[in-house]
């Protein structure tokens, strides 16, 4: 047994060459012929293998993060009436390339009060993370680095390492808008951090397993189908842990300059940007793998053309979202995940556990039959979450007690502190 | 078995997460910036996910990263900023007799431990707990799956990956099925007490909040 | 050649460092091009144009910290479901209601949580 990315055709061509395998895949030997590298040097060409096929991944995923900001401000530009971009390149197309161009001449400027070593770590930190994300992500039938047997857990985990990075940038900057900003992102994050996984677990029942590939497998009918209601509380979620909009008060530029990096500039301000766009698309295929059924489809488009396909309406209704929404506050963010949307996640629980008991290996049409009663239970709890969280008085609550004005104090606004 | 190269590998990672987990922890007790040490704390505590990899409890390490790095290590650092100038480093507090000591007889605890451990001779545990070292770490030896009986089967010895040759090192399996098999079987009264104690911490956290509101 | 599972592993680690090494790449490039002229204010935290009084850490809200603790007990209780999820099928019915009095404690102390205002923002 080869490493398990052998199942593509590319890779192990490309292993198959370097390596002397006996392994079974191997039999037809590779372009070359069969081991260009002497017999127990196997881990060299499993070394140089996965190292192309990360480099591969890598530069695809920067890439498409370049092509989804371009598309991306187009697409707010229309939703909000305006042209977007349009100067640089065919619909302004090259914008982005001009913007790292520019990022990459910047000045690289620590500030004099702050933690230089936690400054400069937080960055890396926050890019690591969503870089071996993308090891674990089945972009196609064999297409992977690695197909991990707690694959699902692993990825609620990896990224959890990102809110580190955040209050490292805080801590780090010693700036009281990048403290405010990374511990409102913290307090998001690690609360929707709670539905997101709960939310899978209804997934699980029915795949019976962690990994990826499996889940993947399992989905004869796609699962956003049969789990809306664990669709709907993971994208939520999903897009408030990627900091994005309407959930993106860590950098609300109306409060807090930028949030947790507001004094960071050139290159790893652009690290902390270009990660939040790595991470979009890295969610938006593991929305992809875990409920749109990864890259299956039919006709003769290869399985990672359809995981792309797939990816990009996705993508565009988080743009969606994005131009359609306010910002929320940090209290109605905290309350929805707390109070909307961690109970939506146990409905779904309780009720795929339900339904998993009675049909403990559902066949494609009971699988059916689960869709249309979990569209059901969707359609009356959301109403009654939302008639719930509708009815009650407008609060208000006394900002002043969220986070205390720095001194000097502008006039007009009552005093905080820690009181 | 592993190859010789795979073996030597997995020494070699062995050693580096070893003493990264070690190297952090001693930075942990000896740096004067609180935030950095609760930093190189989240570090060893990564490493130790490392060294759960690398005996094939892949749950476990998971679970270590979700837990251990990703709350509680935001727990402290949420503590100490919220406690007043901490940054700055606290003040000796004269009792370094007494912590000398009791590091001492700890530290010597664990060398005694492992020190009179029978670390080759693991084969030799008893089924239960044969049960569990194989649960955690995922690997199940043919025989030992045998003496369980036939109703673990399913949960634990799943069949040889393909193309697997040999059963020497016992079949690798699902770990975290495996803790499930024994979450709801052998171990449900400690299961059921987890809930209790987690309820109780909650009660914990909201005497605190209660505590607090009181005051202001 | 290693076998399956320490392959897995040795592909996620091999994948974060190529990812490392395509940041200091970034950061290199960065470095070649960008000019270096420090100079006092360059240094000065930005508070949109206010001179930075003392930090104080305290003015940082204890609320936070009550969710970072509600989040280490939910995040435990999610850490002990994810391994019945998927064996509670194999087994017994008895389990699945095993599972129904854990759930039920949990969620029991998630309504007292919510009783006590630990959920409302103040």
């Amino acid at each position: 047994m080869g490493p398990n990315f052998l199942d593509n055709a590319f890779f192990r061509n490309i292993y198959c060459n370097l390596s002397e395998s006996d392994d079974v895949r191997c039999s037809g030997g590779g372009w070359l012929g069969d081991g260009l590298l002497p017999g127990g040097f196997e881990w060299l060409a499993f070394l140089i293998t996965a190292i192309l096929m990360a480099a591969i991944l890598i530069t695809l995923v920067l890439n498409a993060s370049l092509v989804f900001i371009w598309a991306e401000r187009r697409l707010l530009g229309r939703f909000q009436s305006r042209i977007g971009p349009n100067r640089w390149g065919p619909y302004g197309s090259l914008t982005p390339i001009a913007d790292a161009v520019k990022t990459l001449f910047k000045e690289d400027i620590v500030p004099a009060a702050a933690d230089r070593w936690v400054f400069n770590a937080a960055p890396v930190i926050m890019m690591v993370p969503s870089l071996m994300v993308l090891a674990v992500i089945p972009w196609g039938t064999g297409t992977f680095l690695a197909d991990l047997n707690v694959g699902i857990l692993f990825i609620i985990a990896i990224t959890s390492l990102s809110t580190f990075a955040i209050v490292m940038a805080g801590w780090g900057s010693q700036n009281r808008y990048a403290m405010f900003g990374a511990m409102r992102a913290v307090a998001l994050l690690i609360s929707y951090e709670i539905p997101m996984a709960i939310s899978l677990l209804g997934v699980l029942m029915i795949a019976g397993s962690l990994s990826l590939v499996s889940v993947v497998e399992a989905q004869n009918v796609p699962f956003i189908l049969v789990q809306p209601l664990g669709f709907l509380v993971f994208f939520i979620a999903s897009v408030a842990e990627i900091n994005r909009a309407p959930f993106d008060v860590a950098e609300a530029e109306s409060e807090l300059g930028s949030g947790y990096h507001t004094d960071y500039s050139g290159m790893k301000f652009g690290l902390f940007i270009n990660a939040e766009f790595t991470a979009t698309i890295l969610s938006s295929a593991v929305i992809v793998a875990v409920f749109l059924a990864g890259g299956r489809g039919w006709g003769f488009l290869p399985s990672q053309a359809w995981f792309i396909l797939k990816m990009v309406p996705v993508l565009f209704f988080i743009v969606w979202t994005r131009a359609s929404w306010p910002r929320l506050r940090i209290d109605q963010i905290l309350s929805l995940a707390w109070k909307g949307l961690i109970i939506l996640a146990f409905i779904n629980v309780a009720v795929s556990a339900i339904l998993s008991f009675i049909w403990p290996a559902p066949s494609t049409s009971e699988l059916w039959l689960m869709a249309a009663i979990n569209f059901g239970v969707l359609i009356v709890s959301v109403f009654a979450i939302s008639s719930w969280f509708g009815s009650g008085p407008v609060s208000t609550p006394r900002m002043s007690h969220d986070e205390a004005l720095p001194r000097p104090r502008p006039a007009g606004l009552s005093a905080g502190g820690d009181s | 078995m592993n190859g010789v190269e795979g073996s030597s590998v997995t020494d070699v990672a062995f050693w580096v997460v070893s003493a990264i987990a070690i190297a952090a922890s001693i930075m942990v007790v000896t740096l004067r910036d609180i935030f950095r040490a609760a930093l190189f704390l989240a570090l060893s505590f990564l490493a130790v996910a490392g060294l759960y990899i690398l005996l094939r409890a892949e749950f476990l390490a998971v679970v270590q990263i979700l837990v251990y790095v990703g709350a509680i290590s935001i727990l402290i650092v949420f503590a100490i900023v919220l406690v007043r100038d901490m940054p700055g480093g606290g003040k000796d507090n004269h009792l370094k007799v007494v912590a000398a000591t009791v590091a001492a007889l700890l530290g010597a605890l664990a060398i005694f431990v492992s020190y009179n451990s029978d670390f080759t001779n693991l084969d030799a545990l008893e089924s239960s707990n044969a049960d569990v070292a194989a649960a955690l770490t995922g690997t199940y030896d043919l025989d030992a799956s045998n003496a369980v009986g036939d109703e673990y089967e399913d949960q634990i010895a799943v069949a040889p990956p393909e193309g697997a040759e040999g059963t020497e090192i016992g079949i690798f399996s699902n770990s975290t099925g495996s803790i499930g098999g024994l979450f709801i079987r052998d171990f449900v009264l400690p299961f059921e007490a987890v809930s209790v104690l987690l309820l109780a911490a909650m009660i914990g956290a909201l005497a605190l909040l209660r505590q607090r509101g009181e005051e202001s | 050649m290693p076998e399956g599972f320490d392959v897995k592993w040795a592909a996620v680690v091999i994948g974060a460092g190529v990812g490392l090494m395509a940041i200091v790449g970034l950061f290199m490039t960065s470095w070649f091009l960008s000019p270096k002229r420090p100079s006092e204010d360059k240094g000065v935290a930005y508070e949109s144009g206010i001179r930075p009084g003392e930090f104080r850490w305290s003015q940082i809200n204890i609320r936070y910290y009550i969710y970072a603790l509600l989040f280490l007990i939910f995040d435990v209780e999610a850490v002990f479901l994810f391994p019945w999820t998927i064996t509670f099928l194999k087994s017994s019915d008895i389990v699945f209601y095993e599972m129904l009095v854990f759930l039920g404690i949990l969620l029991f102390g998630l309504a007292f949580a919510w009783r006590k205002g630990a959920l409302s923002w103040r």
